[in-house]
């Protein structure tokens, strides 16, 4: 990737990759969703299709380490690389069996097809730089493809098929559970890295914290969480819990407003931030997620006098799942954000305060802006991280598109567990991409 | 009503739909009224037969003016039946076999627990002192049974228990796919061992996490891990897909398993014709129907609630 070397070793592993996938096989045809059937080799369908495949990834091979410099490389390997993405879904639609609703048969991709899938997408990231958009012709085939309904008879689409209405439903879930996720852990991932980032004893405390919530196992913190919660939703009213939540939240903001009131507390302003945090975080994302998932009964239970449990927070259910998922998503957030503000130059601070700005006024005009760029970087992380996190929540009964996974790994029915993981993949990728493209919008406007 | 309104010009049409609509809207404010019963909850096992007689229930419940909170797929026995004693659930399907594993205390000798009648009995007498009323039970005996490929079973001649057990004394290959549950209750691998008089070593046996046959009837099909035999249930839908067999049991070496339906005495005396609408349903429920609903959710892929609700109304109990 050094600018001056005209050579790609990424686009040439992806070469590589490419060619291995010829030795493993592409197709596997059950007789039904548990059973291991017959295997299909690239190699066995129509050979024109799986030579040319051959000879492309071959070219992309060559032209990828060739040591001269060569005019629009990035595109003409682009091309090749959408010329084998090409070869191959017409390949996979002559071998897949015909549609049949009626039959049990399943065709499944298997090892070769998949590591193509990888290959193709290596040579992306390879190419992405220097083929501008050409990149897209790389997708282009399959999805061009499985629009037109070739691969209908695909395991994963049949399983589809059995679940459509839940699937939605589920996939609609996982993205709420993760945005919740990520938005509670946002708001109280930033108050906490920065005040973090002023006090260093602080520092130590929520930076060892944020790391030790990682490594607690998601089942051994559903355990825990379990009893707790169910104890809580049961004795704790709503109304109480809000009006303590807003107290503290009150006077937090006094001294947040008033900042000279009490001079010697103001870096201790975050530890009641922080406690009504604890509060009222958790009931807001109760109260959105239900509201997000168009739950019109959870919703109406809503009163001062109503307890917890009746709003939501149980044992089982999307309040365990939503707490965990906020505390993993902590790290990426907390720790990038001190980062940020950790290298803002003390020169820049000091002037500001000789400027005459109040602690207020340098956080928002000077702190937050210089370290944006950490910030956003450590959302987008933990918006990923999250998506693919958010499949544990199967396992508390908050269901998300984990409850696929789970379903597949109790029937040992591999395609409903793909049905579950290649949305979560696919989300993964996209949102990634679209993150550092807003990223890059922002920071530089 | 809008025919009511529309219709004018002749006179008899229109008192005709008059009284039709006074009809409609009697009955449906009878079926609002009737729809105001419950709302119950009801849970099962995490395993596909579970899946499918709780959706089953609720679909005729529901068909019949109950509101239902679905909690299908609960847990494991021992979460699934504390829930019920807790009130956490309201009613779930189990099987009369259990009740030897419930009440450890009141010693129910084998003899009672092989036969259907006397085993839903005890269930039935054991139960009341946890105000937990059973239903009739389906004529289907889910028991636990050990199955291997057909293969094998050819080659072998293993057709039943009593072959296995000169198979294993000749010290062949076996190798056992099956629950921990299975493995360590009295009336399951025990159960068979006694009867029969042969005892797996540890490494005869390849635990799975989890109680579902369908994983482990698949390793025994597809010889994962060297495993050639696997735990399953006598109503399982998925043996013969998988090109497997189930050992004969001419001993009787475990007990009666027959699902029916256990409800809190409390909303049974509340709504008496639970028992008056379930207990029709699960009589239809024979062995050979079982398999062939749960082949539907283990080998078709469809959808228990799908497969539950087509059933029912095949059967007539649904419109």
């Amino acid at each position: 990737m050094v600018k001056n070397n005209p050579q790609n070793p990424v686009a040439a592993l992806g070469a590589v990759l490419g060619l291995f996938s010829f030795g493993l096989p592409w197709l596997n045809i059950r007789p039904n969703r548990l059973l291991v059937g017959d295997f299909i080799w690239f190699a066995a369908g129509n050979s024109v299709f799986s030579g040319l495949a051959l000879l492309c990834w071959l070219l992309v091979l060559i032209i990828s380490l060739w040591p001269q410099k060569i005019s629009a490389k990035g595109q003409i390997l682009a091309v090749l690389g959408g010329l084998a993405a090409l070869c191959s879904s017409l390949f996979l639609r002559d071998v897949m069996p015909a549609f049949d609703p009626s039959s049990l048969a399943r065709a499944s991709l298997a090892g070769g097809a998949w590591v193509f899938a990888l290959a193709l997408y290596v040579l992306g990231v390879g190419v992405q730089q220097s083929a501008k958009g050409w990149g897209l012709l790389l997708a282009a085939p399959i999805v061009g493809l499985g629009v037109l309904g070739s691969y209908s008879q695909l395991g994963i689409f049949a399983e589809f098929r059995a679940d459509q209405n839940s699937f939605f439903e589920e996939l609609r879930r996982h993205m709420v559970l993760t945005f919740l996720g990520v938005l509670v852990a946002t708001l109280a991932g930033l108050p906490l890295a920065i005040w973090a980032a002023r006090v260093s004893k602080v520092r130590d405390l929520v930076l060892g914290g944020v790391g030790f919530l990682q490594t607690i196992p998601s089942l051994a913190l559903f355990g825990v969480l379990l009893p707790i919660l169910a104890k809580l939703g049961k004795t704790v009213q709503v109304g109480p819990a809000l009006l303590l939540g807003g107290i503290l939240l009150a006077s937090s903001l006094f001294f947040v407003v008033f900042p000279r009131a009490w001079p010697r507390v103001r870096a201790w302003v975050a530890l009641p931030i922080l406690l009504s945090s604890v509060i009222l975080l958790p009931l807001a994302s109760l109260w959105l997620y239900a509201f997000l998932m168009g739950d019109a009964e959870l919703l109406s239970s809503w009163h001062w006098a109503a307890f917890l449990s009746d709003v939501g927070l149980r044992g089982i259910g999307a309040a365990p799942a939503l707490l965990a998922l906020s505390l993993y998503a902590l790290l990426p957030i907390v720790s990038s954000t001190v980062l940020g503000f950790r290298s803002i130059p003390p020169g820049i601070l000091d002037a500001a305060e000789g400027m005459g700005m109040n602690p207020l006024e340098r956080l928002w005009q000077i702190e937050l802006p210089l370290a944006l760029p950490f910030i956003l970087a450590g959302l987008r992380l933990s918006w990923v991280l999250t998506l693919g996190l958010a499949t544990i929540a199967a396992l508390i009964g908050a269901r998300g598109l984990g409850f696929f996974v789970q379903r597949g790994v109790d029937g040992a029915a591999p395609d409903l567990i793909l049905l579950g993981v290649v949305p979560v993949v696919l989300l993964a990728l996209v949102s990634d991409v679209g993150l550092r493209w807003l990223e890059g919008r922002v920071v530089r406007g | 009503m809008k025919s009511a309104i529309s219709s004018s010009s002749n006179t008899s049409r229109n008192t005709f739909a008059k009284w039709v609509s006074i009809g409609l809207i009697c009955a449906s404010s009878l079926g609002l009224a009737a729809a105001q019963k419950g709302p119950l909850t009801i849970g099962s096992k995490i395993d596909t037969e579970g899946a499918l007689l709780c959706q089953m229930t609720k679909l005729l419940l529901e068909g019949n003016f109950f509101t239902i909170k679905d909690r299908c797929s609960t847990g494991t026995t021992p979460i699934v039946r504390k829930a019920l004693l807790e009130g956490e659930i309201d009613l779930y399907p189990e099987y009369t076999g259990n009740v030897v594993y419930f009440f450890p205390e009141a010693k129910v000798s084998v003899e009672i627990a092989k036969n259907p009648a006397k085993i839903y009995a005890t269930a039935k007498s054991l139960d009341t002192k946890n105000k937990i009323v059973w239903l009739k039970p389906a004529p289907a005996n889910n028991t636990w049974a050990i199955a291997i490929p057909i293969k094998l079973s050819q080659s072998e001649n293993l057709k039943s228990f009593t072959d296995l057990g000169k198979y294993l004394k000749a010290g062949k290959v076996f190798k056992l796919a099956a629950s921990q549950e299975f493995a360590d209750r009295d009336d399951a691998l025990k159960g068979f061992e006694k009867a029969y008089g042969f005892t797996l070593t540890p490494e005869q046996l390849l635990i799975l996490p989890g109680g579902n046959t369908t994983q482990t009837e698949t390793a025994a099909a597809q010889g994962t891990s060297g495993v050639n035999a696997a735990m399953a249930y006598g109503t399982d839908g998925t043996i013969s897909a998988l090109g497997l067999v189930v050992l004969n049991d001419p001993k009787g070496g475990v007990a009666v398993y027959q699902p029916a339906m256990t409800v809190r005495q409390a909303v049974n005396s509340k709504y008496p014709e639970l028992a008056k609408l379930i207990n029709p349903v699960f009589a239809t429920l024979t062995k050979e129907v079982l398999s062939e609903l749960n082949g539907k959710i283990a080998i078709g892929g469809e959808n228990a609630s799908k497969v539950a609700g087509d059933y029912l109304r095949v059967k007539g109990f649904l419109k």
